[in-house]
């Protein structure tokens, strides 16, 4: 199954990323969370993208909060109670994106029982999310472009257009897509249609500011969920985090400080946060990621765990670029299904997957034969003690 | 009277020089900015009249320039100028009020636009 969420209007905002803990009024929407400059314009051009309907491209690394600026949109926008669609373009073959994007009839393909209605009609009067737009297919670009021009849906298998629908696009990538346009692996026209309203939105290491916010947004709000005290910290911790350059950006601090407030005793000293960040101040985690002594699966691993990367770009996206072999991923696979004792449920978790995703990564392995037997990870002693600490 | 102030958008050199070139003559003062940020920053330091645009700039789609225009300037002429005559920009463009010309630009009727 690809990955797909609809949004009602009075679904709680997710505590990933940058938005705030305050409630939400019906007069009052959550604003992001940091006082850097970049934080402002980022609000500034959130307002503007919610006064008109322009498509809007979100851009930044992974772990920014691209989502969490799109539903700010979505939700300030004339649109906010019309459905949020989200849909995840990577690692979607060609095939199903088309039927799930514009929907199909009946018997247009073996399984097509009946006419089913695409992501882009059940986003009618509502937003279309369009995370990763930049791993879609030239031919799925072809279609989307097409879209833009006249919102009109013609379904897989129909020889007519079936409805002229009113969405609004919000796109998103960690990509530099004006290198993909040079490279003409993606449409100068489709980045020039998309890209009305462009948010770039920088990695938390050029914002360092935001950190100490963010960090007592999350602790704020992980103390609340697992209702434990919340815990005193240190200067000397704040300092750590700050000197840190948080690869995995806003979700890699998110998931540490929950690691964090899951065991802490009280109050937070250095000895308390992950290794990789303790040792900032001596070596970046790029540099932890680069080393030679540490081997590619354990570093892909960690980027994952530790840094809060999801499988898809850690390890998905350079193996489709040939950057990695399938000993490599199984090395990773292997790793993981470790630490799960064989479960490819918690892998999913581990690696940063929504559970929908359970299905298409176990189809990926399978498809490159790197779906390991479950069976011989049954015997490994007990390391499940950080799992059950992930979100 | 104080001459109408125009701002131009065009990351290239020999157009964004030979329109103002021809504005200025026409008697009108003019900004040049070759990026979008730096016409954004033009914009918060003060509204211009009027606003000649390229959609292709960098990075950036001029027509970004011109949602940020008209909430300030709701009826300020817009003129977008561009090499690619792409209908779902073109409609866009238009919707914002905006006269969208194809490239080459025929530069002596630029200051009729402004007027």
């Amino acid at each position: 199954m690809t990955d797909l969420r609809i949004d009602g209007y009075n679904q709680r905002f997710p505590a990933q990323g940058i938005a705030s803990s305050r409630p939400v009024q019906m007069d009052e929407l959550p604003r992001l969370i940091g006082t850097s400059e970049a934080i402002r314009g980022i609000e500034e051009e959130i307002e503007c993208a919610s006064r008109s309907n322009a498509k809007v491209l979100i851009t930044g690394e992974s772990g920014v909060g691209k989502e969490v600026v799109a539903r700010l949109i979505h939700q300030r926008s004339v649109r906010g109670r019309a459905p949020l669609v989200t849909i995840n373009c990577a690692g979607v073959p060609d095939t199903l994106l088309e039927s799930e994007l514009f929907g199909h009839v009946r018997g247009s393909f073996t399984d097509a029982h009946r006419d089913k209605k695409g992501w882009l009609e059940q986003a009618h009067a509502g937003t279309i999310f369009m995370d990763e737009i930049g791993e879609m297919s030239l031919r799925m670009q072809a279609l989307v472009l097409r879209f833009l021009e006249n919102g009109e849906i013609q379904r897989v298998g129909s020889d007519h257009t079936q409805s002229v629908v009113d969405v609004r696009v919000i796109a998103a990538t960690n990509r530099n897509l004006l290198a993909r346009v040079a490279e003409k692996s993606f449409r100068e026209d489709l980045y020039y249609r998309l890209n009305v309203i462009h948010v770039p939105i920088p990695p938390l290491r050029e914002r360092r500011e935001d950190i100490g916010g963010l960090f007592s947004h999350f602790v704020h709000s992980y103390c609340r969920k697992h209702r434990v005290p919340e815990p005193a910290i240190s200067e000397e911790v704040l300092a750590h985090l700050i000197t840190y350059d948080w690869p995995g950006n806003v979700r890699e601090l998110k998931n540490a400080v929950e690691r964090i407030v899951v065991r802490s005793r009280g109050t937070i000293t250095p000895a308390d946060l992950p290794k990789e960040i303790f040792g900032s101040r001596v070596a970046s985690a790029a540099a932890v990621v680069q080393s030679p002594s540490i081997g590619l699966a354990d570093a892909l691993y960690d980027r994952m765990t530790v840094n809060g990367e999801s499988f898809w770009s850690a390890v998905y996206e350079p193996f489709m670029s040939h950057d990695l072999t399938r000993a490599d991923l199984r090395g990773v696979i292997s790793r993981g299904l470790e630490q799960t004792r064989g479960s490819y449920k918690l892998l999913v978790q581990l690696f940063n997957l929504q559970p929908e995703d359970y299905k298409r990564l176990l189809s990926f392995l399978r498809k490159y034969e790197c779906q390991l037997p479950f069976q011989k990870f049954r015997s490994v002693p007990d390391r499940l003690d950080s799992v059950s600490d992930k979100p | 009277m104080k001459p109408r102030r125009i701002l131009i958008l065009e990351d290239e050199e020999s157009s964004a020089s030979l329109y103002a070139g021809v504005l200025r003559q026409a008697g009108f003062e003019v900004v040049v900015c070759e990026s979008f940020p730096d016409a954004r920053a033009c914009l918060k330091g003060g509204v211009p009249d009027g606003l000649l645009t390229d959609v292709r700039v960098g990075e950036y789609n001029g027509l970004q320039l011109v949602y940020l225009f008209r909430e300030l300037s709701p009826h300020g002429t817009v003129v977008v100028a561009t090499g690619h005559d792409d209908r779902t920009i073109r409609n866009e463009a238009e919707r914002l009020g905006a006269t969208f010309i194809v490239k080459p630009v025929d530069v002596h009727s630029l200051p009729r636009y402004f007027a």
